[in-house]
């Protein structure tokens, strides 16, 4: 939060504080029951605001992890294993979890959907923490309180893991309009629920064809998803006799991770079925004529998943913890205690990070576990330690028969050249087996963050 | 072997739970509580198929086999290590040290471990075996001669105790306590020792171990005399990464 944001807390009633911190905003103020857009109401200030959310009290240091994706879960688990003392409270508004990874495997098919469903009751309750459902809108650091949807929460630390948003404009799309046209038609579907059912309907849906998805530039959530997804929808067109082609523009010069195994799949498998550009950026698009623009010419589809370029969750950026010099508006946060400068307190993990290790739920997982583990050496007045994450990432290749190829990697930081990749084995050998292994790690997974 | 003479009479006379205290006295060496044993742990008599006793000698060297202990449902690896496993001292997941016993038979090269992985619970079933023992390097992790679970690259080390050699894993797989009678040559699984998760086993496959098991019969401890065999016979996939 903002030194202007602290100020006007500690000094004015919080009706005001809204006004002057602007966080109020539309979504607020529609929130609280249609009033006019850019005024703080009244009736917000005796809304959810106003008042404490409904906590059971808390017994010990209370720690606030805000998002219940991969990384929130981990944290909100581990924390509790950490010191069963902590009083842990996680904040998600969603009504249940659905996994994007592995989502893929479920868009051709191979899996059912209650396997990236589940329950934040049965989470909470299996690992003794509470599930508060709802939004933060903004903290106070010095005052250590938290505003949500649900009430202000008073806390000793606060995770911030929301995610990532997406960045319109990187598709040549500046208009916010045009930008919301393009979401509603041809979502990205690497935000799990809405847009992954959505996607799911136009491939049931889908006749005959192009079938247009991309890489965005930069460090995008789930490295090897547009090239996995590319596979699985063309094994669909293969296994369903559709007359489609998947066109998959990528900036890159090659799959951007385990290359040889996806060029493989793309030469052997889909040769027929799909069309891999690289080295293209796509410059605009049309979402009404059903064109994407390139460097080199207009692609026309009858359908698409376009991924604009990630950037951290808006959330980071309103909160005011967002790194000026990011190119993807991450946070500024210590690199290896993930907390904001000078502020032992308050944290940032998961793909709102601004370390360069990958988008992935493996690496939220391992790293909410280190997170977990640095804030309660901090409580205890103990030195926290660093241990890197690890980015384990299966991608299923082919679903007739179901063979995946799969990456292993840590990272480790240089003075002088920052962060790089370590112990990478990669398997590029497409198996069967290996596709036993890819369902079982997010199995296993979905055990580790919801079971006890 | 006068060691397992011992080891079986001082179970008899001392009670269940202090099956590992009996073992690392035993071996001689420093008597060690394990962190945890498990209670009224069965004796049961591992055989073959055909229902004649497993005997150490036959067991080929380097099996990756399988048979289930302490429950009928629960997977245990049995292995056939090149050379001979001392006892080693290992720390279970509350970082409390425990006495592993060592290898057992003739050549001191035979060991068990429960087949669930201390990570996320991965297990070898009928269907899918995500935990084995193998000579060569494995590809995801570069490790010879240990348990791998492909789930997520955790790794074993069968010869000391199953220490986490790298992965996610944070401690060792339960070990299963084995004896040998060196006058028939025969394997009897006789404790578990460790940090055992069989609740939390219990609690995640509750309703494929029904299907599979028997409702009344999964969470039972086995008694009499328990079927072991090679993983690949025993699950459609032993999987390698």
């Amino acid at each position: 939060m903002s030194d202007n944001g602290k100020k006007v807390v500690d000094g004015l009633g919080r009706r005001d504080f809204l006004k002057t911190a602007g966080l109020a905003g539309v979504g607020v103020a529609a929130a609280m029951g249609g009033m006019a857009a850019g005024s703080a109401p009244a009736a917000a200030v005796a809304g959810p605001l106003s008042r404490a959310a409904d906590l059971p009290k808390n017994k010990g240091p209370r720690v606030v992890v805000v998002g219940g994706g991969w990384s929130g879960l981990t944290i909100a688990k581990y924390l509790k294993k950490e010191n069963p003392k902590f009083d842990v409270v996680l904040l998600e508004p969603s009504a249940m979890f659905m996994s994007c990874p592995l989502s893929n495997l479920w868009l051709g098919g191979v899996v059912d959907v209650d396997l990236l469903l589940h329950s934040y009751l049965d989470a909470a309750r299996n690992n003794g923490y509470v599930w508060l459902q709802g939004m933060l809108v903004q903290f106070d650091r010095e005052k250590r309180r938290a505003w949500t949807t649900a009430g202000h929460v008073d806390y000793d630390y606060i995770v911030l893991a929301p995610g990532i948003d997406y960045n319109y404009a990187s598709l040549g799309v500046k208009d916010p309009a045009v930008a919301s046209t393009l979401a509603h038609m041809y979502p990205a579907a690497f935000k799990p629920g809405s847009e992954h059912l959505s996607l799911r309907n136009k491939l049931d849906d889908f006749e005959e064809g192009v079938f247009v998805l991309n890489v965005p530039a930069g460090n995008y959530r789930c490295m090897p998803g547009p090239y996995e997804r590319a596979c699985i929808i063309a094994s669909y067109f293969k296994k369903e006799g559709i007359k489609g082609k998947v066109i998959l523009l990528d900036p890159n010069d090659k799959p951007t991770i385990k290359a040889e195994g996806f060029l493989s799949a793309f030469n052997d498998l889909y040769k027929d079925v799909l069309e891999y550009h690289t080295s293209t950026t796509i410059t605009g698009v049309d979402p009404h004529n059903k064109v994407v623009e390139t460097e080199f010419g207009e692609v026309k589809f009858a359908d698409a998943a376009l991924y604009p370029r990630v950037r951290a969750a808006r959330l980071i950026e309103d909160v005011g913890l967002v790194d000026p010099n990011s190119p993807q508006m991450e946070a500024r946060i210590d690199h290896f205690f993930y907390n904001v400068p000078g502020d032992e307190h308050t944290y940032v993990a998961g793909d709102s990070r601004p370390m360069p290790f990958s988008k992935s739920g493996n690496t939220a997982n391992t790293e909410g576990k280190v997170v977990a583990g640095i804030i309660a050496a901090r409580a205890a007045g103990k030195e926290p330690k660093w241990e890197s994450p690890n980015t384990i990432c299966y991608s299923m290749v082919n679903t007739d028969p179901r063979e995946s190829i799969m990456v292993d990697a840590k990272y480790k930081f240089t003075k002088g050249k920052g962060w790089g990749f370590t112990d990478v084995r990669v398997i590029n050998k497409r198996s069967r087996q290996l596709a036993k292994a890819n369902i079982e790690w997010g199995r296993g997974l979905y055990r580790d963050m919801f079971g006890a | 072997m006068s060691n397992s003479t011992d080891r079986r009479d001082f179970i008899r006379l001392c009670g269940k739970t202090a099956a590992a205290v009996a073992v690392a006295r035993a071996a001689g060496t420093p008597l060690m509580a394990p962190a945890f044993a498990l209670e009224n742990a069965p004796r049961v008599r591992l055989v073959t198929k055909d229902g004649g006793p497993l005997k150490a000698r036959e067991l080929p060297l380097y099996a990756n086999w399988i048979f289930h202990y302490p429950y009928h449902s629960s997977p245990a690896l049995l292995i056939k290590l090149d050379d001979p496993a001392p006892p080693t001292e290992v720390e279970d997941k509350d970082g409390k040290a425990y006495q592993w016993p060592g290898g057992v038979g003739p050549d001191k090269n035979i060991v068990s471990y429960a087949a669930i992985c201390a990570h996320a619970l991965s297990y070898d079933s009928r269907e899918s075996a995500f935990l084995n023992y193998r000579r060569k390097r494995n590809q995801m992790t570069g490790h010879g001669r240990v348990i791998t679970c492909c789930a997520h690259a955790s790794v074993y080390d069968p010869a000391a105790g199953a220490r986490v050699l790298a992965g996610p894993a944070k401690f060792p797989l339960a070990a299963v306590l084995l004896e040998h009678k060196p006058d028939t040559d025969e394997l009897y699984a006789v404790g578990l020792i460790g940090s055992e998760l069989y609740g939390e086993f219990f609690k995640a496959y509750r309703k494929e171990l029904r299907k599979q098991f028997g409702r009344a019969k999964y969470r039972k401890m086995v008694q009499g005399d328990v079927i072991a065999m090679p993983v690949a016979e025993y699950s459609e996939d032993a999987i390698e990464c």
